[in-house]
């Protein structure tokens, strides 16, 4: 089955994009996103000073609740949060409506790469890493 | 002939409602009779009952009704205080009004006196009423807010709380 490219199917993950800044978190007004992570001090680059920098570990949508509003995707200043014209598989275990960061990942393949380009520029995540 | 709206005026003072409706003032004591002088001035199709939790001290019920040939509604408004959450039911004005005042009891807690049936509607009503605001959803209170994670987790950081949700730390819980 195919969807037009902007279907709000699924959220899809850059996991590499993303610095753990809650913002998505703190916004979603259904508490469906949960995420873990830690800092990491990263070495002094000639002439600089050590940074510390968040290490995502773990982010979780929680399907059973989430109500497919957006707000997540548009407050990201990452581009880090795409919607995915993917089908949302049904399961009948509880526990399998609340994806990983890999699962969330291997929905970014189907996110129209125009869609990515355009929120990218909008970032100036480009400069900053 | 006289408009609903003049029928009404003669039981508390005229506004206009935030919707640009004509709206009418009135006390909790008098409005029974506002909606009696309403029907009888050719009121005879209720549009709704409804109620708010006041930002302020106490709750607004109003009622819409309109002629049932032409236009010229008009809204009576009240305000029940908090204390004494209790109005005259209208039930025997318009019939239809009661199933309204079933619904508001249910999610406001205001009781309807009089009242020819005032049964659960939607709620069983156990606990405080859903719609106050200072209720909070058990689902609010059963879960963590995942915002309050903080990757530096300082030592010092302003405690963060969700937003919309009144703080647990004071607020009286739900039995």
């Amino acid at each position: 089955m195919t969807h037009p490219p902007r279907t709000r199917g699924v959220l899809a993950l850059i996991a590499e994009r993303c610095t753990s800044c809650m913002i998505c978190v703190r916004e979603c007004p259904d508490w469906s996103i949960s995420l873990t992570a830690h800092q990491e001090v990263m070495p002094a680059p000639s002439g600089g000073r050590a940074r510390t920098v968040n290490v995502l570990d773990d982010f979780t949508i929680d399907w059973g609740t989430c109500m497919a509003c957006g707000i997540c995707v548009d407050v990201c200043p990452h581009a880090a949060l795409f919607w995915a014209p993917a089908e949302l598989p049904a399961t009948t275990d509880a526990s399998a409506v609340r994806h990983g960061t890999e699962t969330l990942g291997s929905y970014v393949a189907a996110v129209d790469p125009d869609v990515i380009a355009a929120a990218t520029a909008r970032t100036r995540h480009d400069a900053r890493r | 002939m006289t408009t609903l709206v003049q029928a009404a005026a003669t039981f508390g003072p005229e506004a206009t409602d935030i919707t640009g409706v004509a709206a009418v003032d009135v006390s909790i004591s008098q409005w029974h009779n506002a909606a009696l002088a309403v029907a009888a001035a050719g009121g005879s199709y209720l549009d709704f009952v409804a109620a708010a939790d006041l930002p302020t001290d106490g709750f607004q019920v109003v009622v819409h009704v309109m002629p049932a040939i032409g236009v010229g509604g008009v809204l009576l408004r009240t305000t029940v205080s908090a204390g004494q959450p209790e109005l005259t039911s209208i039930g025997e004005v318009w019939a239809g009004a009661t199933w309204h005042e079933r619904e508001i009891t249910d999610l406001f807690g205001i009781t309807f006196l009089n009242s020819a049936d005032d049964r659960p509607l939607l709620t069983a009503r156990v606990g405080p009423a859903p719609l106050l605001k200072s209720s909070t959803l058990q689902a609010r209170l059963s879960q963590s807010w995942p915002g309050g994670f903080d990757p530096a987790d300082k030592a010092d950081a302003k405690r963060r709380l969700p937003p919309g949700v009144p703080d647990v730390a004071t607020q009286e819980l739900a039995p």
